[in-house]
């Protein structure tokens, strides 16, 4: 792996993929970073033990979306299902691994979504997902899983949407901190290796403190990257963050010592147009 | 014996006499406005060209190069100017039914102007509907829209999930839809889905209440999602109104410009009122970002496919454009296939498939000349396949349709486009030779419906004073025309004299112009030579004995084979039954005259006269005629009241072609009364000339070709004095001989006798008086007819005697002086 300077060896990306469109962004993303930095691609399929249970209950029927017509649920139709999930998991994540070069492994766990994916997502050192899994609505709320992970989440954490891609400029927003100088570590290796642009949000109080913040990025770029550009903020919070980001159309957002508390995520989310990256 | 005299040379040639012209050079002559020699054609294309009603189109008939499309061109031009210029027309898409476009009607010069409308329209709303959509205005307004939506969505699934809360009941999604569970508080006070075994222990009345909620959830939750769907397409349905509201805004005001400005045109201001309809329908079209690819396989793709196929819909495909017209058009097609005429609609292959459009619509000669003229050449047009037919269709139904011939025929059915036929109103001008007239006339009933007007050029004019002066302003306009040097009055007469030649008649001047307009060009060639600024009478007939010479190799080896003794033609001497017939010869531009041994012979017989060219079908039907005539000559005149008892062969010696024409039937005449008068025929002498039944002579096609030729046999070993040629009478006024000959009949080298009948014609050639009956009705002895009637009269005894019944058996035959003949039947 190349030298990321403060970056985290990220050497293994841990991808929840349950063929929604929102996980196959995630894959996307994922395999765009994986194949930045290196790493190798683990993709996780979670067989859902509530709706095996759900499934088994003798008055188990579902209302099916969108066609509004009721079907009875039984166990053995379950496990298709999921298992037909699986498949197009796999398939998703070979085609794309096999397009990228990019090595991979894929596994299926039964269990609780959440537990299973954390407990996984510690021996990884990024987790990609998406957002929510089929929301019902138009409006994209972050899904339980993608809660839990904001929230209890270890590592670093990938968010992605539908639709949207990594594409330039990668911004990465610098506070000082631990989490920030890997959040723009991995920022820079991504777009070094991805000849993407990219652009600094220092998070300042003040010029000294953000001209100090500049000498500590520019230290960290080593000439690399000489038409970066830079944005300063005196606050990071979601709203502040988000209007920088859609004024410099950002292509991907990673943050570092950032709140991630889920609410603000969703807010941040909400209004931008870009994969997040959130280091802690 | 009364023998026909010779002809003076003054006969043999009628001269241009130089002195009669009254200019120096052609430089002095002005221009010859008007058309010469061909008052009926002119009257008939007046007429054809005034009369606008329909089938009154117009045939040009006469040979080649007689002026015809010159004249037809000239006179169309003129008559053209004067009129008003026709329409425009376009074709545009028909949003209806897009195989059927419309054609548009538009005033000249409108069709390009409001092409290049359309084309600034498309153009401006590429740049300004997007620019409409990427407006703050509008991303509002769509936020709005969404935001309502999401709300409602969301509003709905929440009511119905905090219901189900409420009831202690979880809603769950699964792979394919929702599902409602019973739940229950754990041990850390949090909701949980109560396992399947747990549900059985519950209360009978719990587990029923639980049943009864969640399908009563489930009844609840179907209507929210059909409430949702139904949200969803309102949705839809309000972006779609707020992006025709976008677009009318983007496009109505430059649509409104051009209504407006084709207010008076209904057609177009239909077709403006589609187009914005279309684009408010289509409007996602103007904002698609990505490109098409250029190329498909490394191939480059032709541009039609490189972008949106909505924004051809809209352009406009001028058919005829009049916007550098002045008048009526005047089209010459010269290449008239069944596409060139009526247009045609193209395709382009994109891999492998063939498409096409209105924009491919490609107008044919008929559209260009709406409103106007079309010429045509008639051959060229019946050579094309379906043309001919093309044509009569358009003129009958008074429109032009396009369509491709597999569809005329019937022989495709795929979808094609079927563009709405154009009105048609022209003039047709076919140009042709008479024989395709009236051939047409004859066997194509639609003919003289729809070409009542029959221009006939004539091919020669009377040569008098007026003419040739007329005729040296032709010379002098043609000279002009191409560029030439002047030609001075020696030329001219030589010119004159030339085109007497070519008319065939001394008394006529020839005007087909495409061989006097060669005659002057290379007079001109030839002139360079000496360059003394003017063309002199030396290099007219340099040129013309140019070409004769470029031409006459076959002649010349024929001449030879006559002088080699190869071809027997005895120029001396006498010979019973044996004479010198003449024939003219045509291989390409060059005719020529060779002499031809003509013999008969006679003997008993039952009074056939065998042809043998006929009996070989080496003789041609009117040989044969002229052969038959013969018969009919001899029985009338000497075996009126017996029978004609003689066979006798004719035949062309030598001859191993076709033989055609009766111009040597006086030859073959003279020839059997030879060999019946066994009066030697004097070999210095060649005829020509056809003969009827009374013995008359009658005038036959080529004659100074063949004088020309045989003067040119008798040159090679020297003139005698003795040799001539004997011409029927009334072909005297068609000499136009060369100057050499004309110089050695001057010398007396040479001699020409013009003959009325053949009795003239025998005399000169035996020196033997033909001899006319008396009173009684009898020849005076020795003549020519006294001899034959007497040997027809030995004939017919001799067969009477052949034909008598034998002596009865032992009575002793009657004793008798008459022999029969020992010669007959081998009379020479």
């Amino acid at each position: 792996m190349r030298d990321q300077g403060d970056a985290p060896a990220i050497r293994r990306i841990l991808v929840a993929i349950d063929a929604s469109h929102h996980s196959l962004a995630a894959l996307e993303a994922a395999a765009e970073l994986a194949a930045a930095l290196k790493a190798r691609l683990e993709g996780i399929f979670v067989e859902d033990v509530r709706l095996l249970r759900i499934a088994s209950h003798p008055m188990a029927s579902e209302v099916q979306y969108p066609f509004a017509a009721t079907a009875s649920l039984d166990p053995a139709r379950m496990r298709r299902e999921l298992r037909a999930q699986a498949t197009q998991a796999r398939r998703a994540l070979d085609n794309i691994c096999r397009a990228r070069k990019i090595e991979w492994s894929f596994r299926v766990q039964r269990g609780d979504v959440v537990r299973t994916l954390l407990r996984a997502a510690q021996s990884a050192d990024l987790l990609s997902l998406g957002v929510a899994s089929r929301p019902l609505t138009r409006r994209v709320r972050m899904g339980s899983t993608a809660q839990a992970a904001a929230a209890r989440g270890q590592g670093p954490v990938l968010f992605s949407q539908r639709g949207l891609r990594i594409t330039s400029p990668i911004m990465a927003v610098y506070d000082g901190s631990l989490a920030a100088k890997q959040a723009l570590g991995v920022a820079l290796a991504l777009a070094g290796q991805s000849k993407h642009s990219l652009t600094v949000v220092l998070v300042a109080s003040g010029p000294k403190a953000a001209a100090r913040m500049r000498r500590e990025v520019a230290g960290q770029l080593r000439g690399m990257h000489p038409f970066a550009r830079f944005h300063i903020l005196a606050d990071a919070d979601a709203l502040t963050l988000a209007a920088a980001v859609q004024a410099e159309h950002g292509g991907m957002l990673v943050l570092g010592g950032i709140s991630t508390r889920p609410e603000d995520l969703q807010s941040l989310l909400d209004a931008v147009a870009c994969p997040v990256l959130v280091f802690r | 014996m009364t023998t026909a005299p010779p002809l003076s040379p003054e006969q043999l040639c009628y001269e241009c006499d130089p002195s009669h012209l009254e200019f120096e050079t052609t430089a002095e002559l002005e221009d010859l406005d008007q058309i010469l020699g061909q008052a009926r054609a002119v009257d008939a294309i007046r007429f054809g060209i005034g009369m606008r009603r329909p089938g009154y189109n117009l045939y040009a008939l006469g040979p080649s190069g007689t002026g015809k499309r010159t004249t037809i061109r000239q006179f169309l031009d003129q008559k053209a100017a004067s009129q008003p210029i026709p329409s425009d027309w376009c074709y545009v898409n028909n949003f209806e039914t897009p195989h059927r476009p419309r054609a548009i009607e538009l005033p000249p010069g409108q069709g390009v102007v409001l092409h290049e409308d359309m084309q600034q329209l498309i153009e401006e709303l590429r740049a300004a509907i997007p620019a409409a959509f990427e407006s703050e205005d509008y991303r509002t307004r769509k936020q709005e829209v969404e935001e309502e939506i999401k709300e409602l969505q969301e509003k709905s699934f929440n009511e119905i999930q905090q219901e189900a809360l409420e009831r202690s009941i979880g809603m769950m999604r699964t792979p394919t839809g929702l599902a409602f569970v019973p739940l229950r508080e754990n041990e850390e006070g949090e909701k949980e889905v109560v396992k399947p075994d747990a549900f059985q222990k519950l209360p009978e009345e719990e587990r029923k209440r639980f049943e009864t909620d969640i399908a009563e959830l489930q009844g609840k939750l179907q209507a929210t999602v059909r409430k949702v769907r139904d949200l969803e397409r309102g949705a839809r349905e309000k972006v779609k109104e707020l992006n025709r509201d976008i677009a009318m805004y983007a496009v109505g005001h430059r649509i409104e410009e051009l209504l407006k400005k084709y207010e008076d045109l209904p057609l177009v201001v239909q077709f403006l009122n589609e187009v914005r309809e279309d684009i408010i329908d289509n409007v996602e079209e103007f904002l698609g970002t990505e490109k098409a690819p250029q190329q498909a396989m490394g191939v480059p793709l032709p541009r039609m496919f490189t972008e949106s196929p909505i924004f051809r819909n809209y352009q406009v495909n001028v058919l005829v454009d009049h916007s550098q017209s002045q008048g009526a058009p005047v089209v010459y097609e010269d290449h008239p296939t069944y596409l060139n005429l009526i247009g045609r609609i193209e395709h382009v292959a994109q891999m492998g498939a063939l498409l096409t459009d209105f924009n491919l619509i490609k107008p044919g000669a008929l559209h260009r000349a709406n409103g106007g003229y079309l010429i045509v050449d008639a051959r060229e047009v019946l050579l094309q396949p379906f043309a001919w037919d093309g044509l009569k269709r358009a003129l009958r139904s008074l429109e032009m349709r396009i369509e491709s011939l597999g569809q005329a025929l019937s022989l495709v059915s795929t979808v094609s486009l079927e563009p709405e036929p154009i009105p048609l109103d022209v003039k047709i001008v076919l140009i042709g030779e008479r024989r395709l007239y009236y051939l047409l006339h004859r066997l194509d009933p639609d003919f003289p419906e729809l070409f009542k007007v029959e221009a006939d050029f004539n091919e020669a004019v009377d040569r008098d004073g007026e003419n040739s002066k007329q005729y040296s302003r032709l010379i002098a306009t043609m000279i002009r025309r191409d560029g030439l040097r002047p030609f001075d009055r020696e030329a001219v007469a030589r010119v004159i004299e030339h085109s007497a030649r070519l008319a065939g008649d001394a008394q006529k001047l020839s005007i087909h112009l495409l061989g006097v307009s060669d005659l002057l060009r290379e007079a001109d060639f030839w002139a360079a030579e000496h360059d003394n600024g003017a063309v002199t009478g030396a290099d007219v007939q340099r040129a013309i004995d140019a070409q004769v010479h470029r031409a006459d190799r076959i002649r010349e080896q024929l001449q030879e084979r006559i002088q080699r003794g190869i071809a027997l033609i005895d120029l001396t001497g006498e010979c019973v039954g044996q004479i010198n017939a003449l024939s003219v010869i045509s291989l390409g531009n060059l005719a020529f005259g060779v002499p031809h041994r003509v013999t008969a012979r006679v003997r008993l017989g039952k009074g056939e006269l065998i042809d043998i060219e006929r009996e070989v079908d080496l003789g041609g039907p009117i040989h044969s005629k002229g052969v038959l005539i013969l018969s009919g000559f001899l029985g009338a005149r000497y075996a009126a009241d017996r029978p004609l008892s003689l066979s006798a062969s004719l035949v062309f010696e030598q001859s191993y072609g076709h033989i055609e024409g009766d111009s040597a039937s006086m030859a073959e005449v003279c020839a059997l009364l030879s060999a019946l008068a066994q009066a030697p025929i004097k070999q210095t002498w060649a005829m020509t000339g056809s003969v009827n039944q009374h013995g008359q002579s009658q005038p036959i096609g080529g004659v100074n070709q063949k004088i020309e030729g045989f003067f040119d046999t008798c040159a090679r070993p020297g003139l005698t004095g003795e040799q001539g040629v004997i011409i029927p009478a009334s072909n005297v006024q068609h000499l136009m001989l060369r100057h050499d000959v004309v110089q050695a009949v001057a010398e007396g080298k040479f001699r020409i006798h013009a003959v009325e009948n053949v009795d003239e014609a025998i005399e000169l050639l035996t020196g033997v008086s033909a001899g006319e009956r008396d009173e009684e009705g009898v020849f005076p002895e020795g003549s020519i007819n006294q001899r034959v009637e007497s040997r027809l009269v030995e004939l017919a005894e001799a067969q009477r005697s052949f034909s008598s019944p034998p002596p009865e058996a032992g009575a002793p035959p009657e004793a008798t002086d008459e022999q029969p003949s020992e010669e007959s039947g081998d009379t020479e």
